[in-house]
């Protein structure tokens, strides 16, 4: 099921559906600071209930807020949360490591569907044609592109439920005592998620130089990575970006692409 | 006499490990024991290497080892240590970690006894080894050490297999009940209907330099990787293992190569799971859980 939404211009553009009620409808979604042609029912009622649900959803724990997982920038949030090592975790570098690596991997997101380089395409890189980030993260399927997060028979965004339990646990945690790195780290995706949703991606994409690896010409910025152990590659003409280029980052490494001719 | 003998002890220190360029550093003269370095070929040979990876070592006496100090920025307070390892002659690159650091929200600290492999990455070693200790092995007494100890195992004491199997029967639990919540497909209907074979698991051996183990769940054809900063003897790691554990579907989440699913980051490759396999049945030790009550 594929949902319309509406944006400043009036124009219909199909994006998939989040979990879970109408994103239009929601507080935190690029889409809620429009005015829903359809849906703008001039209701306060309408209002007060979506900030009553919102309140319920969202996970506040002391010194950090999550988005809900129905919303875009809370369901972005979660992957770059899956995907990043907090302390005791294998690939624990450091607190700049892992906001590294969520921000590398939402340049990846990002880049599969606006910096597709010459002479490939889209479904190549990113095995989906889209225009909208929650279809690059959810193509595949349970196992696709993004491991565990996936649309559900009805169209939603979804992702398995030991990655809530994850960020569940991890919650708990940062809320024991003072904030410390655990909330940061949550707060920062959160944050990374919301400029995404809002404004773009604030800070630099650190494999966007990226030209030469190894003497192979490539083009540039990462477009895939892969969790736990490097010893195998992505396939295809996806190339290792190497440690001293700093493609491990968060205990993932990173992937930019051949250069074609 | 005791010429011959510090003449004998002389050539077999030189046969068995050279430094060609000495360093000071404690994490580099640690990494470059002996003994250490043994154990990372035989995890190696455990786990990462076969029969294409010995036949480039055919016919060498010694192995050549690079090693450098890595030195990541860290967080204020973390004491732990990095090394990458580098063997030319197989084109791979092993990177391990001594942790050293707290956490501060669970009030525990993370800190091993000695060097963790973290990483073994095939590929893009630097031509230029400026900086690096270079090590010369001998490779008959690497090869040797790794065939004699090829079977030999170690598990967990009965307390940690406890936390282990306990932690492992959870993770099954939870793994078919969120699945069916979800409305995702599972190979169990009911957990409750389980019998103890139908839990049966195998557990890989414990490793003295990696914070890993495998276990292979026979029924529901799952493998549960926990893998950790932590220690695995730590106990305090169980009470907090959902930071460790990662699940392969072998049936769905299993490729020949990953390039028939490029770019995605679900899948492991038939290799991998072959090795898993071989070290959690083979080697591994078969454990029945209790049914879910």
């Amino acid at each position: 099921m594929q949902l319309f939404y509406f944006q400043t211009s009036g124009q219909p553009t199909v994006r998939p559906a989040l979990c879970a009620g109408h994103p239009a409808h929601r507080p935190g979604s690029t889409y809620a600071k429009h005015s829903p042609t359809k849906a703008t029912c001039g209701s306060r009622l309408l209002a007060i209930t979506a900030i009553l649900l919102l309140t319920l959803t969202t996970q506040l724990h002391a010194g950090v807020t999550l988005k809900p997982k129905n919303t875009e920038a809370g369901y972005i949030a979660r992957l770059l949360l899956n995907e990043a090592p907090f302390p005791g975790e294998r690939g624990w570098v450091s607190e700049d490591d892992s906001k590294a690596a969520m921000l590398a991997i939402l340049w990846v997101c990002h880049g599969r569907i606006h910096h597709i380089p010459s002479g490939y395409r889209q479904s190549q890189i990113a095995a989906v044609r889209t225009t909208e980030i929650i279809g690059v993260i959810t193509v595949g399927g349970e196992k696709g592109q993004c491991d565990g997060f996936y649309m559900d028979a009805n169209g939603n965004a979804c992702a398995v439920p030991r990655v809530h339990k994850r960020i569940d646990y991890l919650l708990n945690i940062a809320g024991k005592g003072k904030p410390g790195k655990f909330a940061r780290l949550l707060n920062y995706a959160q944050g990374l998620a919301d400029s995404y949703v809002n404004e773009g991606i604030l800070a630099a994409d650190k494999f966007a130089g990226v030209k030469i690896v190894q003497r192979v010409q490539v083009t540039g910025r990462a477009y895939s990575w892969m969790t736990d152990k490097d010893c195998y590659s992505p396939g295809g003409n996806f190339i290792r970006i190497p440690n001293n280029q700093s493609g491990s980052l968060g205990g993932n490494r990173f992937f930019t692409l051949r250069k074609l001719k | 006499m005791k010429s011959i003998l510090i003449t004998a002890l002389t050539i077999i220190l030189t046969i068995s490990s050279t430094i060609a360029k000495p360093s000071n550093s404690a994490t580099i003269k640690t990494v470059s024991e002996d003994k250490y370095l043994f154990e990372v070929i035989r995890h190696l040979y455990r786990w990462h290497l076969d029969e294409t990876d010995a036949e480039k070592l055919v016919g060498k006496d010694e192995i050549l080892l690079n090693i450098q100090e890595i030195t990541p920025h860290l967080d204020q307070g973390d004491k732990s240590k990095f090394c990458d390892i580098l063997i030319p002659a197989l084109d791979m690159r092993v990177s391990v970690k001594k942790s050293d650091y707290a956490i501060e929200e669970l009030g525990l600290v993370v800190k091993n006894d000695t060097f963790k492999i973290i990483n073994v990455a095939r590929g893009g070693l630097p031509k230029d080894t400026t900086g690096y200790t270079t090590i010369t092995t001998n490779y008959k007494a690497i090869k040797d050490y790794a065939h004699r100890t090829r079977s030999q195992t170690r598990f967990p004491d009965d307390d940690l297999l406890m936390k282990m199997r306990k932690s492992a029967r959870t993770k099954i639990i939870e793994q078919i009940q969120s699945r069916k919540q979800a409305g995702l497909k599972t190979k169990i209907n009911n957990p409750k209907n389980l019998k103890k074979h139908d839990l049966a698991i195998h557990i890989s051996p414990l490793s003295p330099i990696a914070n890993e183990v495998w276990i292979f769940w026979e029924t529901g054809r799952l493998l549960i990787h926990f893998r950790s900063d932590f220690d695995l003897e730590q106990p305090e790691l169980w009470n907090n293992d959902d930071l460790a554990i990662k699940l392969y579907d072998i049936d769905e989440q299993t490729v020949v190569s990953l390039d028939d699913v490029a770019g995605s980051n679900a899948y492991i490759t038939r290799d991998q799971v072959g090795r898993t396999l071989f070290n959690c049945i083979v080697l591994g030790r078969r454990i029945e859980l209790e049914p879910m009550q």
